[in-house]
């Protein structure tokens, strides 16, 4: 076990982690599950130069000489957080599924998801989305054409607002949320009202990046000085900074989040046990690209923390866990590859023949919820719709939809690389109308 | 001196170019394929630096449909002592005709002093202000941020009167523009940003101005503050990029430019489309204010345009206020997307022009990424958008220029058939 060292008096253990090993959860996923953990334990104990650097301790304590020495060489690591996404899917590509058909027929699906779960058919995605039928107005599109339709927009967010009721505000988002009131609207969406309470929390896990030192800091600053998509995001490095080591060190996370994230268990000096980080997610690269987007919707530094806490303990927290149930990243890996193959079969197989898997390059878009890839503005609107619907089912839709767009082009692509540059392309890409497209309109997609 | 051929390519042949520049506007001209030439007469369009015009314009005569790309008198409008004096005479000259609206409209430069000819003015003016209030000192004739400083104390520059050996008299003592620093600019992540919008000026009498839509804004990559001791750290407070670059821990690959767009989106989720878009409005108003204040001036030539870039400082209450006006602005570009937008800037500049004559003289609203702002009165705001300006709202130049030439080409069929 590593050493740590916690000052704060030993909390209760908290509750024990959903999905892990809980019954129910399939073979393949614990197997999948174990086999990461494992993975990342290997990182933190690397991190930590073999135990010889506590994975927390009082910034004010002196560190003996090997510490010193383990830490210089932790310092000197370019590490950006603790996983890349290609690590991830990597992990899941190469796990063995023992009950799939492939065993007995020897003919393997393309598929990189090893699960056979239950999609949603087209018609009731059409259902779920309907408020995205190209019959009904949307913000991102029709707002930008139509004077009057985005003044209407803009009187009905302010009704909504002055009565405040969740589910009504949640259901104005589905259809675009004006820019000058996205802040507000998401706030009542998901029910971020702040208190004096919380101001004070907040001010005190700012106190918390002084007084502790993680083993994991180097690596969620390194991560928010280079953002990906660096022009919309440079001017907000500080801010995020803050954010995300605020976002460490808040054993909140862990109880709010709806899906437990990666951690691992150490033990104090005193021999008590408890969860590390504290927030109970251990940093992968890009962690803060859930949250520069917020910069330009939230301004007020505990406003901005709440919110980026709210939606991942809500939606994000799902991208990074392994589990069958819907809505999860496994599940929306499914998603793509079966709309894709139902959409563009024969593009599939090109892309395959290429030896240019789809997923993986849709994975990182997935992962990211597409704040890597996109501009600022769709990415926003983008994220109206995960608010608006309750569910990450726009993302793996939206990244069909793209490689359906792209299908002309890509289909006379002779080499990977080209593909690729094709696909690493976001220009002309607008996130309403590719949703419109793919769900109910697929036909305008071939070009 | 030898005439070249009459008409634009010596008579219907490729379009020639002269410049002295390798960068941006050599890719512009080679990707319309036009012909590089070194002739001093036999040329059709030529980018030349402002020195060259000085020393050579008044000697050279213009084939008609020869286009070169400065006025002559540009400096009325980009020297900061010369722009001064003829900012305050058109808001003096308005207020005495009682148009205070108008005259209300040239408020967007600070009170701005001329040393050494007004040395005396100023040390006045700065006795009425509170003690510790910052003034920024610049000299009129350099660029890219040298030799600018700021002080709050008259000691300070005593010392730099007497390291200059400045005397009143002395027609080779540098001119220097003392104004009040603007402390309270807008930040944006604790950071100060300045904005770069660029115009084209086409003629002056009548006045004709397109405005680009895109643009940018330079951030200090520094957080700002205004410790008096701290003045010295002109990185904290100048934003060009060659300033930036003196500051310690200046990282060449981090980005300092957002485009005007990201900017405008930031500005709508933090005050609200209503402040955003009368803010741009503001900075539109400001560009043809500076343009009408010089219009009697300039040196009128239907060979010249000129495209300036306008640097503007937004403060935190959201008002516009006109730093300079550049009349070479940089085209070389520091990233990928820089250089697309100074290629969109320096293309479409040209599709404007018309040297070829393939819009048929008709002014559109609409070229590529530039919006005809004035044409002898303002332009009229479109009722399809809620906004009141274009500047800084969605730019897809070259679906635009598909349209316009679309366009064209039906109005010309349609005029044929006739």
């Amino acid at each position: 076990s590593h050493s740590s060292t916690l000052r704060h008096e030993a909390s209760p253990l908290p509750p024990p982690p959903k999905g892990n090993g809980v019954h129910g959860e399939l073979e393949v996923v614990t197997t999948l599950q174990s086999h990461w953990l494992h993975y990342l334990h290997d990182a933190v104990r690397r991190l930590t130069g073999d135990g010889a650097v506590a994975l927390m301790k009082l910034a004010s304590e002196a560190e003996s000489e090997a510490q010193s020495v383990a830490q210089r060489r932790t310092q000197r690591s370019k590490l950006r957080g603790l996983y890349e996404s290609d690590e991830l899917l990597e992990h899941i590509a190469a796990v063995q599924h023992d009950n799939a058909s492939a065993a007995v027929t020897g003919v393997r699906s393309w598929a990189m998801c090893p699960l056979h779960l239950r999609m949603p058919s087209q018609q009731e995605l059409r259902v779920l989305f309907a408020d995205l039928d190209p019959k009904v107005r949307q913000g991102g599109i029709d707002d930008a054409i139509r004077a009057w339709f985005a003044e209407e927009r803009h009187r009905m967010g302010l009704r909504l607002l002055s009565h405040g009721y969740t589910a009504l505000l949640a259901h104005f988002a589905r259809t675009g949320v004006p820019a000058g009131m996205r802040g507000r609207v998401w706030c009542g969406a998901l029910q971020v009202q702040l208190c004096e309470r919380d101001y004070s929390y907040y001010a005190q896990l700012v106190s918390e990046i002084s007084r502790i030192s993680q083993v994991l800091d180097p690596l969620v600053k390194r991560d928010v000085a280079i953002p990906f998509n660096e022009e919309d995001y440079f001017v907000f490095c500080d801010k995020i900074e803050e954010l995300l080591l605020c976002f460490m060190r808040d054993p909140a996370v862990l109880q709010k989040s709806a899906e437990s994230g990666w951690h691992v268990r150490a033990s104090n000096r005193a021999g008590q046990q408890s969860v590390f980080p504290p927030n109970g997610l251990l940093p992968p690269r890009g962690l803060s690209q859930y949250a520069f987007p917020l910069c330009y919707a939230f301004h007020a530094q505990e406003e901005l923390y709440y919110l980026f806490r709210a939606m991942w303990t809500r939606y994000w927290c799902k991208l990074h866990c392994f589990s069958s149930r819907p809505g999860t990243l496994l599940h929306l890996l499914a998603v793509f590859e079966s709309t894709l193959q139902e959409l563009q079969p024969a593009l599939c197989w090109h892309l395959l023949e290429l030896e240019l898997h789809p997923t993986t390059v849709a994975f990182p878009w997935i992962l990211y919820a597409f704040s890597s890839y996109l501009p600022v503005e769709q990415v926003l609107l983008l994220w109206d719709r995960v608010v608006g619907f309750d569910s990450l089912l726009p993302l793996p839709v939206l990244a069909a939809s793209i490689f359906a767009f792209r299908a002309s082009a890509l289909m006379q692509a002779q080499d990977a690389d080209r593909a690729r540059r094709i696909l690493m392309d976001p220009s002309k890409l607008q996130v309403v109308p590719l949703l419109q497209a793919v769900l109910f309109v697929p036909s305008s997609l071939a070009i | 001196m030898r005439r070249s051929s009459q008409g634009p390519g010596g008579g219907g042949g490729t379009i020639r170019f002269r410049t002295t520049f390798h960068n941006t506007i050599y890719d512009v001209f080679r990707a319309r394929n036009w012909k590089e030439t070194d002739s001093e007469t036999d040329w059709d369009v030529a980018w030349i630096d402002t020195g060259w015009i000085r020393e050579n314009f008044d000697t050279m005569h213009l084939e008609e449909h020869q286009r070169i790309n400065h006025f002559r008198n540009h400096y009325e409008l980009t020297r900061k002592d010369c722009m001064n004096k003829n900012l305050k005479r058109m808001q003096r000259a308005l207020q005495r005709e009682d148009r205070h609206d108008e005259a209300g409209k040239y408020d967007f430069f600070p009170n701005t002093y001329v040393l050494p000819v007004d040395y005396g003015l100023f040390v006045e003016e700065f006795k009425h202000h509170q003690a510790g209030s910052i003034w920024i000192m610049k000299p009129i004739g350099k660029a890219q941020g040298k030799g600018i400083f700021l002080f709050s104390k008259l000691s300070q520059i005593t010392e730099w009167k007497k390291d200059h050996k400045w005397k009143p008299d002395s027609p080779q003592a540098e001119t220097y523009v003392v104004q009040r620093y603007l402390e309270n600019p807008m930040l944006i992540g604790g950071k100060k940003f300045d904005l770069r919008i660029y115009a084209l000026v086409t003629s002056f009498m009548p006045l004709v101005v397109y405005l680009y839509r895109s643009g940018f804004a330079r951030f200090s990559s520094f957080r700002y503050n205004t410790n008096q001791k701290n003045l010295g750290d002109t990185y904290v407070h100048l934003t060009n990029v060659a300033v930036q670059k003196t500051g310690p821990g200046y990282d060449a690959g981090a980005g300092c430019k957002w485009p005007l767009r990201n900017l405008k989106l930031y500005l709508i989720g933090k005050f609200g489309v209503q402040a955003t878009d009368k803010l741009f409005y503001e900075i539109q108003e400001l560009v043809i204010s500076s343009l009408l204040s010089v219009q009697k001036v300039m040196i009128h030539d239907k060979h010249c345009f000129e495209m300036y870039g306008y640097d503007i400082l937004i403060d935190d209450a959201l008002k516009p206020w006109l730093i300079e006006v550049n009349a070479s602005p940089s085209l070389t570009a520091d990233t990928p997307q820089d250089y697309e937008l100074k290629f969109g800037l320096l293309d479409d500049l040209y599709t404007v022009i018309d040297v070829e004559n393939k819009l048929g003289g008709v002014m559109e609203e609409c070229v590529g990424g530039y919006d005809l702002i004035y044409n002898n009165g303002p332009m009229k705001r479109d009722k399809q958008t809620c906004y009141t300006t274009r500047l800084g709202c969605f730019d897809d130049r070259v679906r635009q220029l598909k349209r316009l030439h679309k366009a064209h080409a039906k109005r010309s069929s349609a005029s044929s058939d006739k």
